[in-house]
């Protein structure tokens, strides 16, 4: 009997890599029991086995965290411990566990109360089955009756069993939508509910650049006791609205825009608040949707971004300018399930002529937040910056006593403008001039890498970048505007000179193309694959469109141009032209992405624009 | 009374400082010296006061001016952290000034102290390693942050001793910057400047020599692509109390010792591990690879008396089968003895620094902990940590400095160096163009040393689909109809085989045709364009362009083509030899068949500014030379 049971942990514990092809460990048990007593207070209980597959699995899952709350919850381990192919079961050293800050934590001192438990597993290899459960407890009851989540079911490694419990007074009327094959079931225990949802058997989740949040396509459930959208504005509301708060300081700094025009003065306003105060790099992911008051993040001089939405609704309150906070969700979810958990970013949305003007409170410097941007600047927004995140999304904007749903402008123009002139000398070099006018995605990325850079640093940046089009190739002059102000284009203008570009051989000179020069964007950086699974963005739509004007000596002839290129399906748009006269060749190129999200069978239609955009055909002009 | 009026005036002074520095501030305002920061640094003091002990006080005063939004983002907060077993911090004194002058308190909430965060994927989770953080409110462009906090040392990591480095410029420009050190006057002190000059004072005060460094009006460093660590070219002041390096090498032997006795399972293993060993290599490389692969590398909370000096006890380590490189060294050194390889040693190191100065002890430059093995023909260097490694030594690790800790005490000595094919990446390209123009290829992968390391690493770390997508990104970038048709790796934890990565490539868009001509871009292949990146396009440099290690690329390819074409014509050979850097490229092509083979060697691990322009240009006649093409025509 004893070695019946024996094997059968042994059968239970082997599991076979062979059957999980690319997979680091296999997740065997993950379950979540989340109970809400009457009063509202909350006790969860964890549980996470996984198997080690090999070196990768060891190195994602030996060191384990759970974050909590130390100032409202308490966090008691129930189970940690290595139990080896043998049986043998290890507990990790006392010194292995511990509380460590998060990095929330550490980057505001807000939230110097959160904590991590960390568990450093001991006799981690391969074969081994980690185990680790325990039990997080609220310390006080909670005023807020309001329970919402949005739980994924898949993870980067397979699942053989993951379950997500509730259990509510049954009072609560939760409504709940599960998807992706999540199963689930309702059970009435006296006065409470138990709410189930799992999935048996997921596979791994593979990685894609570019994808869009799991909580938009993975298997996953969504719950809420929240009775409509009506109730969702009124809670976002109450937390927000006691944080507009006006000072006699504030109220003077917006006195002397009294009597200008309203769009200068939500500029004004708008660019002070960006440009003067610090950011503070946490979103409503990492800190909730309660404001600090906007009488302290102005005294203070700096702010999260839902800080500084509060900050801005009060200036712009006391300049009498209507002003609200608009939530911004990735998809539309108005016919959805009614809860704030779609919301990972908040604006503020100024009602201006019919429509809104949505006003992104982040400027961040160099190496802040998400890429470091600064701010897609476009006329349908009225040239007001946005984040590439909020760009053509889904805003609930929320007012005192009611909301409404909106979609934030997308962007229609190109974002990088580009022209070229070169001249070909008869010694095989080239000199030339580039301009280049960026917005969006491209204006963000340059002000992120040239932003605040002083004159001999930005000499060689300008270098650097200079070298994409050939090492040696000399900076002779450039200049550079618009990186200060977040509603201006940036223009850059660069003169060089490149010894020996041409190569020469026999009676033939081969001019390469050269690739767009100072845009800092790389289309062909989403093309990496050659089939795509999961949905995915390019966080906006836009174009890119290139005027290049080559001068030859009048004793060269071209003798192969490529050919021109036009390409137009539903997911983007490519046009290469060349016209050939004596003495000049003139290019011109636009490539355009059409949408900023794509479903996986769209890709082989970008990619079939792409590949004809950047054939190898389309890479170099022959002379003789 | 002398003492009281002594403290009185020092009272003075500090509860003063914050009211002296304003009227500087407006020395400063509108210099057009500054005019180029985004922050200067009005000052900047360090005030040492050492024991006997070893136990010290180290005060730290700075005072800020910041100009733009990135100065305030630079300046708005400020950090310290500290390791409860060693070191307390309090913040004395705290303030921002206004640009109008007026100097706010930083309030209390403002100042936190907690342990440090969980970065994701850090492998440092040490809740003994505390964090202090000031943040300065109501900061703006024109005012200025200054603050006053205490270190209190009440255990130093070698007792009686001391020992300090800092360097004497930064990325934003400094007034004045000072640094005393108040210690006993019968205790040894040496100190050295390198990369530049500060000026220095010495007086006695009672009992006590008080040493003075001043640099004032120092440029802010523009940084380079490339740099060198700064630590190695910036102005640097480094003082010692240890006479000898042999000191340190005593002292910390002593200290890891008693952390190296195996306990009776572990001597179990070990013999098992050697049982088939016949020989000494044998015997050094199964303990080796025993630790490299099996003691992931992790810190947790530091304990002992010199918790994050001394390794954690052996039996430890091998039980739980993590810890950092001290515990990793240690391990593999007790291992070693119990094998009967009794001249087994612990070595402190840097990775970073080459030279350190024979007559200069500062051990707080080392960072890192591997193993020596002393042989009749010198030390073997293993490093355990570098986890995949097959080398003992990573090629980044040759000719640096290295002090082995033994019980007579060694001297400061240097890692042997060895030439760039240590780091070597070895491709043979095999393919068949088709007369539709397209190329079937096989790539095959092999490496040496930091090479291998990368090989092995990216298929223990990565999953198929990413392995896929780095190789496709690169090919795309030329070819953008280019297919993977598979990869196939070699075992990567099997160090007794070279790994190897096969790529099987399918490139529809290959061949440029113009008329009956079919051109081959030769040389744009993406492993190859150096350009790309830049670094080597600066007009000049200031500084030396770190490569980190020297490496050799070696590619030999083969590639078949119908009879119905025929070689039009073949770039010519490339050769450039010199003690920097070496590039060879041959093409050879007849009866259906084109072989190139090409060599490219960096030889350095650094290029200074001479070297590097005459590195540039030999890099932008490569750059000419991989635009020429192989032309094939039809028959």
């Amino acid at each position: 009997m004893m070695l019946l049971l024996f094997l059968i942990l042994q059968l239970h514990y082997n599991y076979n890599p062979a059957d999980y092809p690319d997979a680091a460990g296999l997740i065997i048990d993950d379950r979540v029991e989340l109970k809400v007593d009457k009063d509202f207070k909350k006790e969860q209980h964890r549980i996470f086995r996984v198997y080690i597959f090999n070196t990768r699995g060891r190195e994602r899952y030996a060191d384990f965290f759970e974050k909590y709350n130390s100032k409202r919850q308490n966090l008691i381990l129930l189970k940690t411990r290595t139990v080896l192919e043998s049986g043998k079961i290890i507990q990790p050293e006392k010194k292995a566990i511990s509380d460590l800050s998060t990095v929330q934590g550490f980057i505001a001192p807000a939230y110097k109360h959160y904590r991590t438990r960390s568990v450093s597993y001991s006799d981690v290899n391969a074969g081994v089955l980690l185990e680790y459960e325990s039990k997080k407890t609220d310390k006080y009851k909670s005023s807020d009756k309001h329970i919402s989540g949005i739980v994924v079911f898949q993870k980067k490694d397979p699942i053989l069993h993951k379950e997500y419990s509730l259990r509510i007074p049954a009072k609560v009327k939760l409504h709940q939508a599960s998807f992706g094959g999540v199963k689930f079931k309702k059970i009435e225990d006296g006065g409470f509910v138990d709410c189930c949802w799992w999935v048996d058997s997921t596979a791994r989740l593979k990685s894609e650049p570019g994808m869009i949040p799991l909580e938009e396509f993975a298997p996953r459930v969504v719950f809420t006791n929240f009775k409509d959208w009506s109730e969702v504005g009124g809670w976002l509301w109450k937390k927000f609205e006691k944080a507009i708060v006006v000072s006699k300081e504030m109220k003077n700094s917006v006195a002397e825009l009294k009597g200008k025009e309203r769009i200068k003065v939500i500029s004004s306003i708008y660019g002070d608040a960006v440009k003067n105060w610090r950011d503070i790099p946490l979103g409503v992911d990492d800190v909730g949707y309660t404001p600090m008051r906007a009488d302290k993040v102005y005294k203070n001089r700096y702010g999260n971004q839902i800080d500084k939405c509060a900050l801005l609704i009060a200036l712009l309150g006391a300049a009498d300018i209507e002003a609200y906070p608009a939530y911004i969700s990735f998809s539309e979810s108005k016919e959805k399930l009614p809860l704030p958990d779609y919301f990972k970013s908040v604006v503020v949305a100024v009602p201006y002529e019919g429509r809104f003007i949505y006003l992104d409170p982040r400027f961040p410097e160099r190496g802040g937040v998400l890429f470091s941007l600064y701010g897609i600047l476009f006329k349908e927004n009225s040239n007001f910056p946005l984040m590439p995140d909020i760009v053509a999304r889904y805003a609930f904007i929320v007012k005192p006593d009611t909301f409404l749903f909106s979609k934030v402008p997308g962007y229609k123009s190109d974002i990088a403008d580009l022209d070229m002139d070169i001249n070909v000398t008869s010694d095989r070099s080239i000199t030339g001039t580039v301009r280049s006018r960026l917005t969006g995605i491209c204006a963000v990325i340059a002000r992120s890498k040239l932003r605040h850079k002083k004159e001999k640093e930005q000499i060689i940046a300008m270098e650097k970048l200079l070298g994409q089009l050939s090492t040696g190739a000399k900076l002779k002059d450039f200049e550079i505007k618009g990186l200060d102000d977040p509603e201006s284009d940036v223009e850059i203008s660069v003169q060089f000179e490149c010894l020996n570009y041409l190569i020469k051989e026999g009676d033939r000179l081969r001019f390469v193309i050269p690739p767009p020069l100072f845009t800092f964007i790389n289309i062909g950086s989403i093309f990496g694959m050659e089939e795509r699974i999961y949905p995915f963005t390019v966080w906006t739509s836009y174009g890119i469109h290139s005027v290049l004007n080559i001068n030859f000596p009048e004793n060269l002839k071209v003798i192969y141009l490529p050919p021109t290129v036009s390409v137009d399906n539903p997911a983007a748009r490519a046009d290469v032209r060349y016209r050939s006269e004596p003495g000049v060749v003139k290019i011109e190129k636009r490539f355009v992405f059409k949408k900023s999200d794509y479903q996986p069978d769209e890709f082989s239609e970008l990619q079939d624009v792409y590949n004809r955009y950047r054939s190898i055909e389309q890479q170099l002009i022959i002379l003789e | 009374m002398k003492k009281l009026l002594m403290l009185g005036g020092l009272l003075l002074l500090t509860c003063t400082a914050g009211l002296r520095y304003p009227l500087v501030l407006d020395e400063v305002a509108g210099n057009d010296k500054y005019s180029k920061a985004n922050a200067l640094i009005v000052f900047d003091s360090t005030n040492i006061e050492l024991h006997r002990d070893g136990t010290n006080h180290i005060r730290y005063h700075k005072l800020v001016q910041v100009f733009n939004s990135l100065g305030r983002k630079d300046f708005g907060e400020v950090t310290f952290s500290y390791i409860t077993i060693y070191d307390t911090i309090k913040v004395l004194y705290a303030a921002v000034i206004t640009p109008a002058r007026k100097v706010i308190r930083v309030p209390e909430d403002n100042i936190t102290d907690m342990p440090m965060p969980a970065w994701e994927g850090s492998k440092f989770y040490i809740p003994n390693l505390r964090i202090v953080k000031i943040v300065f409110p109501e900061l703006m462009d024109g005012g200025a942050i200054e603050y006053v906090v205490e270190s209190i040392n009440h255990n130093p990591p070698f007792d009686s001793t001391f020992d300090w480095w800092e360097l004497f410029e930064t990325t934003e420009p400094i007034r004045e910057k000072v640094l005393r050190l108040s210690l006993p006057f019968d205790m040894p002190l040496k100190y050295r400047v390198e990369n530049g000059e500060i000026s220095h004072t010495d007086t006695i005060i009672k009992n006590r020599k008080v040493h003075t460094w001043q640099k004032n009006d120092v440029a802010k460093v523009v940084m380079e692509p490339s740099m060198p660590p700064l630590s190695t070219v910036l102005t640097k002041l480094l003082f010692t109390c240890t006479n000898f390096w042999e000191d340190y090498s005593r002292r910390y032997y002593r200290m890891s010792e008693p952390k190296l006795i195996p306990d009776s399972v572990l001597i179990d293993k070990t013999e098992d591990l050697v049982q088939n060993a016949r020989t000494f290599d044998d015997t050094v490389r199964a303990l080796y690879e025993y630790v490299n692969k099996e003691v992931r590398y992790v810190e947790t909370r530091l304990i002992g008396k010199k918790g994050g000096y001394e390794p954690a006890p052996v039996s430890f380590t091998f039980r739980n089968k993590y810890g950092v490189c001290r515990d990793k060294a240690a391990l593999l050194v007790s291992m070693l003895r119990t094998a009967g390889i009794k001249k087994a040693y612990m070595v402190l190191t840097n990775p970073f620094i080459e030279k350190m100065a024979k007559d200069m002890p500062v051990v707080s430059q080392f960072n890192h902990a591997i193993v020596a093995i002393e042989t009749d023909t010198g030390y073997i260097y293993l490093d355990p940590t570098v986890e995949g490694s097959v080398e003992y030594l990573m090629p980044f690790e040759d000719g640096k400095a290295v002090l082995v800790a033994t019980k007579k005490g060694e001297d400061i000595a240097q890692t042997p160096v060895r030439p760039p094919e240590v780091n070597l990446a070895d491709i043979t390209a095999s393919g068949e163009l088709t007369l539709d123009k397209t190329l079937h290829q096989t790539l095959l992968i092999k490496g040496r040393g930091l090479i291998d390391l990368q090989l092995r690493r990216l298929v223990q770390m990565m999953t198929s689909e990413q392995i896929k997508q780095i190789f496709l990104k690169g090919l795309k970038e030329q070819y953008p109809q280019a297919r993977i048709d598979s990869i196939q790796s070699s075992e990567p934890k099997n160090f007794s085989k070279q790994m190897e990565i096969k790529v099987f490539i399918t490139i529809p868009d290959y061949v440029l045709k113009i008329g009956k001509e079919w051109h081959l871009t030769s040389g744009r292949t993406s492993s190859l364009s150096f350009g790309a990146q830049g670094i080597w396009n600066l007009e000049e440099r200031k500084y030396p362009l770190f490569m980190g290690i020297k490496v050799a690329t070696r590619v030999r390819s083969v590639l078949k083509y119908s009879k119905m074409l025929r070689i039009k014509s073949l770039p010519e050979e490339f050769i450039y030899d010199d003690d920097s850097f070496r590039a060879h490229i041959r093409y050879a092509g007849k009866n259906g068949v084109i072989e190139n083979e090409t060599e490219i060697v960096f030889k350095q691990v650094q290029y200074d500014p001479d070297k590097y322009l005459q590195v540039k240009k030999c890099i932008k006649k490569l750059e000419e030379y991989q635009g020429k093409e192989v032309v094939l025509v039809e028959k």
